[in-house]
């Protein structure tokens, strides 16, 4: 068993904000609802599980840090529309686990400032929806110009891909498109690691965004890729993005 | 005469068989090709054409068969 620290969170990304750098604390927590069903005539206590499964992220503390891809930005407007969240708990590397929601809300954001400390930020969320324990097919990474992983796809492995879809999450924090049209990011996959074929491509960007789509009905082989092309390429285009995915039932 | 096969959806392969054999190898300089859903080709490596059949990435395409897009067109005529 591995275990891990503090400085293998490889990213924590709401939305495109990339918050790694000014966050120190974070809590992912899942609790089944409990129902207190202890009847009459008994004296001991009977409790129920019920279907419900909360999710939520709490306890984040971190800096107040004012850049346009930072905390101040992703919490100031307080968005009430629910946004992407990654977080690589185990290291910025394709194959690493990483918790992944289309569901988080923003709820709370607090400054405080104190003589001789440094301005501290925090922010609250509320989940909802499924919060999935991804694969990291692509780490958060710039890239420059087009490209594909297919020369270092990633194995699943002989059980993990499914026939019943995948959840996939997409971040791009930093796109620069130097004249470019937009950025297409598309998940790939293969069952031979020779041909690979498109499976899910995510809407094209013009500015940073992310995105979480999901499938039911389609087989994820066990080789997964990424690629990503700058339509209309032009100039030196740049973008910073990472792409995770949670195969459903694997065989 | 090679079979020819519409894709589906965008592919990417080994150009040819002796970028398919590099590919085996795992060498990692493999000429790659792309091909754009909808495209018909008749290139794919013929390992992988079972799979991508069977899911549904590629389909075959008879010789003298109109293609799908034709026959769309004369249905909303």
């Amino acid at each position: 068993m591995t275990k891990y620290g503090s400085a293998d969170v490889g990213f924590l990304l709401l939305g495109p904000y990339n918050l790694t750098s000014i966050s120190s604390k974070i809590e992912d927590n899942v609790t089944r609802t409990t129902e207190d069903m202890t009847p009459f005539g008994t004296s001991t206590a009977v409790v129920g599980a019920t279907p419900l499964v909360h999710f939520e992220l709490t306890g984040h503390e971190g800096w107040y840090d004012d850049a346009a891809d930072s905390l101040n930005a992703a919490m100031i407007g307080m968005a009430s529309t629910a946004t992407v969240l990654m977080m690589a708990i185990a290291g910025n590397t394709a194959g690493k686990k990483a918790v992944c929601s289309s569901g988080a809300i923003r709820t709370g954001y607090k400054r405080s400032f104190a003589v001789g400390e440094y301005h501290k930020a925090s922010m609250e969320l509320a989940m909802t929806g499924v919060r999935d324990e991804c694969t990291i097919v692509y780490p958060l990474t710039l890239t420059s110009g087009d490209g594909h992983t297919e020369a270092a796809d990633l194995d699943l492995g002989v059980a993990g891909g499914g026939t019943t879809g995948c959840n996939v999450y997409f971040s791009c924090t930093q796109l620069a498109l130097t004249g470019s049209t937009n950025l297409i990011v598309t998940f790939e996959d293969s069952s031979d690691a020779i041909t690979y074929a498109a499976q899910t491509a995510m809407t094209a960007l013009t500015v940073v965004g992310s995105e979480y789509k999901a499938s039911t009905d389609q087989t994820v082989n066990r080789y997964v890729a990424a690629k990503w092309v700058f339509t209309g390429l032009a100039g030196t285009p740049t973008a910073t993005f990472a792409l995770a995915v949670k195969v459903n039932a694997p065989h | 005469m090679a079979k020819s096969y519409r894709a589906l959806v965008a592919l990417r392969y080994p150009d040819g068989p002796a970028e398919v054999a590099k590919r085996k190898a795992r060498d990692p300089d493999v000429k790659w090709k792309e091909t754009p859903e909808g495209a018909v080709v008749t290139d794919i490596p013929s390992e992988s054409i079972p799979w991508l059949l069977e899911q549904n990435r590629i389909e075959e395409v008879k010789a003298g068969a109109p293609s799908p897009t034709k026959v769309k067109e004369a249905d909303d005529d």
